[in-house]
C-alpha cells in the first residue's frame, strides 16, 4: 500500500514538472500598461510605460527574476531584430522584478556587457509584477509577443527552463512580429 | 557588493536609532535683556551675555551622530574640530544658521583657524545675516599660517567673490575653477577641493558641469553628504529621478542626524513610487526637527526648511491614508501659521469629514472663489451630491470665461466638467473630457512630483465607473498605477470592477495590493474608500463582463 502510494507520489511529481510553466496574459489578452524603472536606453532613470509607447505597434515583453547567460542570449537576439527594422516599427524590452533583485546601477552595467543597443531594460520593484500580468511566481522568465494591443505568443519558463532551443524558438517568433510579407 | 552592505548597514543604523539624534535641551541660560536697564551697568550684561559675535547667537549644542562626514583641518584643538565638522555637515545640508553658529563656536576654540573662518563666511552668507566679507577676510588674514590644501580652498572663494581683483562673475569663477584645478592636481584625494570645484556653478538647481565632479567625490567618498546632496537635486531637475535613488540613501546614511535628508528623499521617491518607506523618512524628518528647535532653541519661523518639510510630509500622510497622522502634523503646521489646503481637503474628503470639508471651502471662497468652487465640486462628486456639483461646474465655466489662458483652470474644468457628464447620463462625453485632461498632462514631469501622477488618471477611472464604462473604467486605473504605483484609488477601483465583472482572481490581486499600498492607513478611510468604488461599480452592467472580461 505505502510503496504503491510512494510510486504515485513520484509519478505525479515527474508529470508536474513536465506540466509547461504558464505565466502572464495568454494568447488574444491584452497586456496593460505599466511603469518601470529605466536602466539603460535614452529613458535610463526614468520611469517609463512602454506598453503605453507602442500602443497598436508589435512589442516583446520580457519579464524576468534572475539575470543569466541564457536571457541575455534571448535579449542579443531580440536587439538584432529590432535593430534590424526601421526604427519605432518593433519594440522590445526588458523587466527585472523586484528592487531587491538588482539595482538600476547593476542592471545598466549587466545590459552594456550584453551589449545590448535596441532594447532598454529597467526594474519594476514589486516582485509580483504588475498585477493584471498575473505572472507565475515559479516562472523565471516570461516573454510576451503582442501586436494591436493583443498578445500573439506568450513563453513561460521555470529557473533552468531558458535554453538555446527555447532561445532559438523565441527568436524566430520575434522575427516574424510585424513583418511585412 | 561590500559597499552596498556597508551603506544597507550605515542606513539601517541610521533609522532604527533613537529619534533623539539631538542631547538633552540644556538648561537654557539666563535671559539677557534686549535693552539694558539703566540701573545695571552695561558692561555686566556684556560679560554675561552668552551670544557670539558674529552670528549673534548662543553657541552650538554638539550633536555626536548628526553626520559622518569629516575633514581634518590645521587645528590643534579637538573641539575646534568637532565643531568645525558639525558646521560642514549643516552647510552640505543648507542648515545654514547652524553652519554658521557651529563654525563660530568652533573659533571659540581656536581663533586662528583659517577654515573655520571660511565656513563662518559661507553660513553667513548664505543664511543672509552678519558679516560673511568680514569673516572671508579675516580667514585670508590666517592663510599663511593655514595649510597648503586650506591656503588654495580659501583663494578660490576669495576670487570667487571678487577679492583678489577680477571683475565679473564669469571672470571671478573661471579664476576659482583654475585654483581648484590647479589644487586638484596636487591633492586629488581632497573632498572640499571637489565639492568647491562642483559648487563653481552653484548649489540646489546644480547645473550639469557640477555633476562630473560630484560624482569623482563620490568615488572617493561615497556617502559625502554633499555630493549626494546635490545629485538628488540634479537627477530630480534633470528628469531622471530614478539614478538619484542611490544619491538619497546615500545622503541618508551621510547624515543620521539631519532632517533634511530624510526629507530630500521624498523628492523622488515620491516620483518613482518608493511609497514603502518614504513617508515614515519625511515623519522621521519632522521628528529630528523638532528636536532640534528644542534643543537649538531654534523658533520655527527660524528654520527656512521647516514649512517645506512639513508639507511635504502631509503630502505623503494623505496620499497613503494616513490621515490620522496627518491630522496631528497640521495640528503642528497651523500652530506656526502654514496652511496646506488642498492636501487637507483631500484628507477631510478622504475622511468623510463634509463638516469640516464646508469649513475649508468657505474659508477659500475669501480668497479664491475659484479654487473653492473646484473644491466644492470635488466633495460633491464624493458625496454623489449631482446639483451641488452642477452649480459649482456653473461658476468654474463663468470663471473661464475672463480667463482664457489660465492652464490649471482648463484641467479643473475639463475634470470636474467630465465628472459631472459621466453622472448625468452623457457619459462618453465626459470620458472624451476626463481623458483629454489626462492627455495633456501624463507627460507633464510637473504632475508627477509629490505623488500627483495619477490623480487625473483615477478621476478618468472614476468617471468611467460612474458612467457604467467596463472598459475605460479598467484603461484609467491600469494607467493610474502606471503613473503612480502608489495609488490606492486605482488600485481598489480596480478591485471593484474586478469583483463586479466576477474576475475574482484578479480582484483579489488587487485588494491584496491595496491593502499593501495602504497598510498603514487609517481602517474606516481605507473602508470608506472601498466602499465608495464598490458602489460605483455597481454602475457598470454585469453584461459589460463579456467584452471587458479578459
Amino acid at each position: 500500500m505505502f510503496r504503491s502510494c510512494l510510486i504515485l507520489i513520484v509519478a505525479c511529481g515527474f508529470a508536474a514538472a513536465k506540466d509547461p510553466c504558464v505565466s502572464g496574459p495568454q494568447v488574444g489578452q491584452r497586456p496593460g500598461p505599466y511603469s518601470f524603472l529605466v536602466a539603460s536606453g535614452p529613458e535610463r532613470g526614468q520611469p517609463t510605460c512602454y506598453v503605453c509607447e507602442t500602443a497598436e505597434k508589435p512589442g516583446v515583453i520580457v519579464f524576468s527574476r534572475d539575470l543569466s547567460a541564457p536571457l541575455a542570449k534571448l535579449l542579443a537576439q531580440c536587439d538584432a531584430t529590432v535593430a534590424a527594422r526601421p526604427k519605432g516599427e518593433l519594440r522590445a524590452w526588458m523587466t527585472v522584478l523586484g528592487e531587491k533583485t538588482v539595482t538600476i546601477d547593476a542592471l545598466g552595467q549587466w545590459a552594456k556587457d550584453a551589449g545590448l543597443k535596441s532594447v532598454p531594460t529597467g526594474v519594476f520593484d514589486d516582485p509580483v509584477g504588475p498585477p493584471t500580468y498575473k505572472l507565475a511566481e515559479d516562472a523565471e522568465v516570461t516573454v510576451l509577443l503582442f501586436v494591436d494591443r493583443k498578445v500573439v505568443s506568450n513563453f513561460a519558463f521555470r529557473p533552468g527552463e531558458l535554453d538555446d532551443k527555447a532561445v532559438e524558438r523565441i527568436a524566430d517568433e520575434v522575427g516574424k512580429l510585424g513583418a511585412k510579407k | 557588493m561590500t559597499s552596498r552592505f556597508w551603506l544597507g548597514l550605515v542606513i539601517l543604523a541610521a533609522t532604527c536609532g533613537p529619534v533623539a539624534a539631538f542631547p538633552k535641551v540644556p538648561k537654557p541660560p539666563a535671559r539677557v535683556p534686549d535693552v539694558t536697564p539703566v540701573h545695571a551697568p552695561g558692561m555686566a550684561f556684556v560679560a554675561l551675555d552668552p551670544r557670539m559675535k558674529f552670528t549673534k547667537l548662543q553657541p552650538a549644542v554638539y550633536v555626536p551622530d548628526l553626520c559622518v562626514y569629516r575633514y581634518r583641518v590645521g587645528t590643534q584643538s579637538a573641539e575646534c574640530q568637532k565643531f568645525l565638522d558639525q558646521a560642514l555637515g549643516y552647510f552640505y545640508s543648507y542648515v545654514w544658521i547652524e553652519t554658521a553658529r557651529s563654525a563660530e563656536t568652533a573659533l571659540k576654540y581656536d581663533p586662528e583657524c583659517a577654515y573655520a573662518w571660511l565656513l563662518l563666511h559661507k553660513g553667513l552668507d548664505k543664511w543672509g545675516k552678519g558679516d560673511a566679507t568680514a569673516a572671508l577676510k579675516k580667514a585670508q588674514e590666517l592663510m599663511p599660517k593655514a595649510s597648503h590644501r586650506e591656503q588654495l580652498l580659501i583663494t578660490a572663494r576669495l576670487h570667487e567673490k571678487g577679492l583678489m581683483g577680477a571683475a565679473g562673475v564669469d571672470e571671478r569663477r573661471k579664476q576659482a575653477a583654475k585654483t581648484l584645478d590647479e589644487m586638484l592636481t596636487i591633492y586629488d584625494d581632497d573632498q572640499e577641493a571637489w565639492f568647491a570645484r562642483g559648487a563653481i556653478y552653484g548649489t540646489q538647481t546644480v547645473q550639469i558641469e557640477s555633476v562630473p565632479f560630484y560624482k569623482a567625490l563620490l568615488r572617493i567618498n561615497p556617502v559625502h553628504p554633499g555630493a549626494n546632496h546635490e545629485l538628488v537635486h540634479f537627477h530630480e531637475g534633470a528628469k531622471r529621478p530614478a539614478l538619484g535613488w542611490p544619491n538619497a540613501r546615500g545622503y541618508m546614511a551621510s547624515s543620521p542626524g539631519l532632517p533634511h535628508a530624510f526629507h530630500m528623499q521624498a523628492h523622488l521617491a515620491m516620483r518613482i513610487g518608493k511609497w514603502e518607506s518614504t513617508t515614515d523618512w519625511s515623519w522621521r524628518a519632522i521628528e529630528m526637527e523638532r528636536a532640534y528647535h528644542k534643543a537649538q532653541g531654534v523658533k520655527a519661523h527660524e528654520d527656512h526648511q521647516y514649512s517645506h518639510h512639513l508639507e511635504t510630509l502631509t503630502t505623503s500622510l494623505v496620499h497613503d491614508g494616513r490621515f490620522r497622522e496627518a491630522a496631528e502634523i497640521r495640528d503642528v503646521a497651523t500652530g506656526h501659521g502654514y496652511k496646506f489646503t488642498q492636501s487637507w481637503f483631500r484628507m477631510y474628503v478622504g475622511q468623510r469629514d463634509w463638516a469640516t470639508v464646508e469649513k475649508l471651502i468657505a474659508e477659500q471662497r475669501k480668497s479664491d472663489k475659484i479654487l473653492a468652487s473646484y473644491m466644492a465640486a470635488i466633495a460633491a462628486f464624493a458625496r454623489n451630491d449631482t446639483a451641488r456639483a452642477a452649480a459649482e461646474v456653473d461658476v468654474l465655466r463663468q470663471a473661464k470665461q475672463t480667463k482664457k489662458n489660465d492652464r490649471r483652470l482648463d484641467q479643473r474644468l475639463d475634470e470636474v466638467q467630465g465628472r459631472l457628464l459621466c453622472l448625468t447620463g452623457s457619459g462618453d462625453a465626459g470620458i472624451k473630457l476626463l481623458k483629454r485632461t489626462v492627455d495633456k498632462t501624463k507627460n507633464d514631469y510637473y504632475y508627477h512630483a509629490w505623488g500627483g501622477g495619477g490623480y487625473f488618471m483615477e478621476a478618468w477611472g472614476l468617471g468611467a465607473l460612474d458612467a457604467g464604462n467596463a472598459a475605460e473604467a479598467e484603461e484609467a486605473f491600469l494607467e493610474a498605477l502606471a503613473h503612480d504605483s502608489g495609488s490606492a484609488t486605482a488600485a481598489l477601483g480596480m478591485q471593484a470592477l474586478c469583483a463586479r465583472l466576477g474576475r475574482t482572481e484578479e480582484a483579489n490581486r488587487f485588494e491584496v495590493l491595496a491593502r499593501r499600498l495602504w497598510a498603514k492607513a487609517d481602517p474606516t478611510a481605507f473602508e470608506h474608500l472601498r466602499a465608495d468604488l464598490t458602489a460605483r461599480a455597481l454602475r457598470v452592467p454585469t453584461a459589460a463582463a463579456t467584452t471587458a472580461a479578459r
